[in-house]
């Protein structure tokens, strides 16, 4: 008995420190093949992917850190098959746990959403925070302008946190993206980025905008002023500058920097229909008043400004409203989930006819703008003008 | 030869104990399937539990009515006293069920460990050296297992504050919809699920002879409450937090401390991970420690320290064959999940033996009960 409980004991040792082994399966560096950003086309039938791929140049003992980014591309009947043929050019396995962004080409959006996200939402390395935007035209030439000389993976990572900063751009995060599309009738929104030519023939990414989807397919894209429009319908919007003409016969101009904007949406049933109350309430400075003889603004002056700033916010959110969810009857503000909340029976009973819903709602906007920083300068007159 | 088990009776604190159920309970909620649970997602699952934690209280009288009859003894020793009989087939369903659990964690593990974490690691050696380390805790005894549960509740509970501070700015109260919503049915369905999904319950009904003093009822207390505000809590989390995206996740409360990194901790993740290890080892350890007893009650302790090596191997049988074979694996599930262990052992066993318990007493005392009936 002793001799056996001596097996077992020593199996126990034996067993016991492959615990800690660390990683299983570990690969290293040299060895894997790290995506920094991925775009989607469509090419036919096939998936089109274009990787970014992150290429350390530092050696061991180097202090500089300097890196050189790759194009990869293949093709592949779904994206895991395109994603295998990656592994024919250097044998590398594929590593996705640094990828930040997503880049979805306008006929991958045409074609549908799901597609395109499922494989990123079942790998374990991808993050739920994962970045996705969509292209206007190719994926690819969005992943290629990152490549060039000179641009580093990041800079579209700064660009789309200064244009959140901004209010040019939502939260649509995988998790986010995913969330609307599994929703009863919410939808995706997605921001639209382009390139463009700088003078010297060098590619540059530009935000131009916001693609919005119903049934999980591109449907229409957005303005600037569109997307803001519905950034602050459904409460996404950090800071937004904008630009009022007020005075006597409009003549003079002011620009308003708001940075606290807050949103609130409550449903409510009048005569068996639903009403949606939107009331937004915005906080700002004055940042710039010009008039034709002059500038700066007076204490006096400011009621005036906060009306015409509300006045523009309302019109801003109506035309986006009226445009996304009245005509093109794509839900990316999240009002049917607001129903859902508030009154779930009339949902239930209506949830199947949807666009009915939307032409029986009515929405009521309200804005609410304060504006109590008149900004450093002073209300004063040209010289030439005093003389006279 | 003895384990350390049979050469003392292990004693331990119920505060201890308490921490070793929640511990136990909260491996469930960590590695959360919604596939495998039968359980409903959303607003529910939290009326459901506000619910179940009261129901569970009705369903449990009798056990407590029942063991306040006998202090320092368990369940299984009550059933032993009262009828030979009826301790011997309560000794063989403790120690099926304690087998099945255990049996069941490791598959757990075995599949989240392979899937989510490292998907390319083999099923079988992940399997082999989790089992060998449960063997050595179980060799260790109770006491060693509760002390560690302590230390590492404790660790669990820090951790958790820290996801719940990082999760803070996902939380999205749209996604709260009234839990009433796919009717009264489903939450009194979901609730009854509280119950039957709370096999802790059995280890408690087991180990309770191991407590320093005769206080079960406060250790349920203990354990039944703080587990149901984490459940509320964590429920809450994962609503708000998930939404529906929540629906496409295998493993939604994993997903949560993916998402809960901060710049500091990047991906959270690898914490909870390492904890949640220590925390299938302690779940795994209770069952198959409890599982070696009753086998002992069985076969009258002749095997001593085989037992547990034996119940070893079978537990690692089990659940190489139930990864491997997914089927099984949802069978296993099924089989806790429909309520015969909770119902047959924490329900109608008491009730058997407080029957048996009764018939005893009218039978000393025919004269006083006949009495007493006339009165």
């Amino acid at each position: 008995m002793r001799k056996i409980s001596g097996i077992f004991l020593a199996l126990l040792i034996v067993l016991l420190p492959l615990c800690l082994t660390g990683c299983m399966n570990a690969a290293e560096l040299k060895e894997r093949t790290i995506i920094k950003m991925v775009g989607v086309d469509m090419d036919g039938e096939e998936y089109l992917l274009t990787m970014l791929q992150f290429s350390p140049q530092a050696q061991s003992g180097e202090k500089t850190s300097e890196s050189q980014s790759l194009v990869i591309q293949t093709k592949g009947r779904s994206i895991s098959e395109a994603v295998d043929q990656v592994s024919h050019y250097n044998g590398n396995k594929v590593f996705f746990g640094n990828s930040s962004f997503l880049v979805v080409g306008e006929k991958a959006a045409e074609q549908g959403l799901e597609g395109v996200l499922n494989f990123f939402n079942s790998n374990h390395e991808v993050s739920p925070e994962l970045y996705v935007v969509m292209a206007q035209g190719q994926a690819e030439e969005v992943i290629r302008a990152q490549s060039g000389e000179g641009s580093t993976p990041t800079q579209l990572k700064s660009m789309v946190q200064q244009g959140q900063k901004n209010g040019l751009l939502g939260r649509p995060t995988l998790k986010d993206v995913m969330n609307r599309l599994q929703s009863d009738r919410a939808e995706p929104y997605l921001p639209l980025i382009e390139t463009v030519s700088s003078e010297n023939e060098e590619k540059k990414l530009k935000i131009s905008g916001m693609a919005v989807f119903r049934d999980g397919k591109l449907k229409d894209t957005l303005s600037i002023e569109e997307a803001k429009g519905v950034l602050w319908a459904t409460d996404e919007l950090a800071r937004a500058i904008i630009t009022v003409d007020f005075g006597e016969d409009k003549a003079s101009r002011a620009s308003v920097e708001l940075d606290n904007s807050k949103t609130k949406a409550k449903v409510r049933l009048e005569r068996g229909k639903p009403v949606l109350d939107l009331s937004i309430q915005s906080e700002g400075s004055v940042h710039e008043v010009s008039f034709d003889r002059g500038g700066g603004t007076e204490i006096g002056e400011l009621e005036e400004i906060q009306n015409e700033v509300a006045g523009q916010i309302k019109e801003t959110v109506q035309h986006t409203i009226d445009k996304v969810l009245l005509e093109e009857k794509c839900d990316v503000f999240r009002y049917s989930e607001f129903i859902k909340k508030y009154e779930p029976e009339y949902w239930k009973e209506n949830q199947q006819d949807w666009d009915k819903v939307i032409d029986q709602m009515t929405i009521n906007i309200s804005v609410d703008c304060r504006i109590d920083h008149p900004g450093l300068e002073s209300k004063h007159f040209q010289v030439d003008s005093k003389a006279t | 030869m003895l384990t350390n088990e049979q050469i003392r009776v292990p004693q331990i604190k119920a505060a201890q104990l308490s921490a070793l159920l929640i511990l136990s309970r909260m491996f469930i909620i960590l590695i959360f399937l919604p596939n495998t649970h039968h359980s409903v997602g959303g607003s529910v699952a939290i009326l459901s539990i506000i619910v179940g934690f009261f129901l569970t209280f009705l369903v449990m009288i009798p056990l407590f009515f029942l063991l306040r009859q006998y202090p320092g003894m368990n369940l299984q020793q009550v059933a032993k006293q009262l009828s030979p009989g009826v301790g011997r087939f309560s000794a063989a369903a403790f120690y099926l069920v304690c087998i099945v659990v255990a049996s069941e964690t490791v598959a757990q593990f075995t599949l989240f460990l392979t899937s989510a974490v490292y998907p390319q690691a083999s099923t079988f050696w992940v399997g082999i050296i989790f089992c060998a380390s449960v063997l050595y805790l179980v060799f260790l005894g109770l006491e060693a297992i509760s002390r560690m549960s302590v230390i590492l509740l404790a660790a669990t509970i820090l951790s958790s504050l820290l996801v719940g501070l990082g999760l803070w700015r996902f939380v999205d109260t749209l996604n709260l919809i009234s839990p009433l919503y796919e009717g009264i049915g489903t939450v009194l369905y979901s609730s009854s699920l509280y119950f039957t999904q709370n096999i802790e319950l059995i280890a408690l009904a087991l180990l309770l002879s191991n407590l320093r003093t005769p206080s079960g009822k406060g250790v349920f207390l203990r354990y039944h409450s703080i587990v149901s505000i984490i459940l509320v809590l964590v429920s809450f989390a994962a609503v708000t937090v998930l939404g529906s995206y929540g629906e496409t996740r295998n493993f939604p409360i994993y997903t949560l401390f993916i998402l809960s990194g901060s710049n500091v901790y990047y991906r959270f993740d690898y914490i909870v991970v390492a904890i949640w290890v220590a925390v299938s080892l302690v779940r795994a350890a209770v069952y198959l420690l409890l599982a070696t007893r009753m086998l002992g009650e069985l076969m009258g302790y002749r095997w001593g320290k085989w037992m547990m090596a034996v119940n070893g191997i079978l537990v690692l049988l089990i659940s190489t064959v139930s990864v491997r074979y997914i089927k099984l694996f949802q069978g296993i599930y099924q089989f806790l999940a429909s309520g015969i262990p909770m119902y047959g052992l924490l329900v109608l066993l008491p009730l058997l033996l407080l029957f048996l318990r009764w018939r005893q007493d009218k039978n000393q005392n025919p004269k006083q009960l006949s009495e007493g009936e006339k009165a």
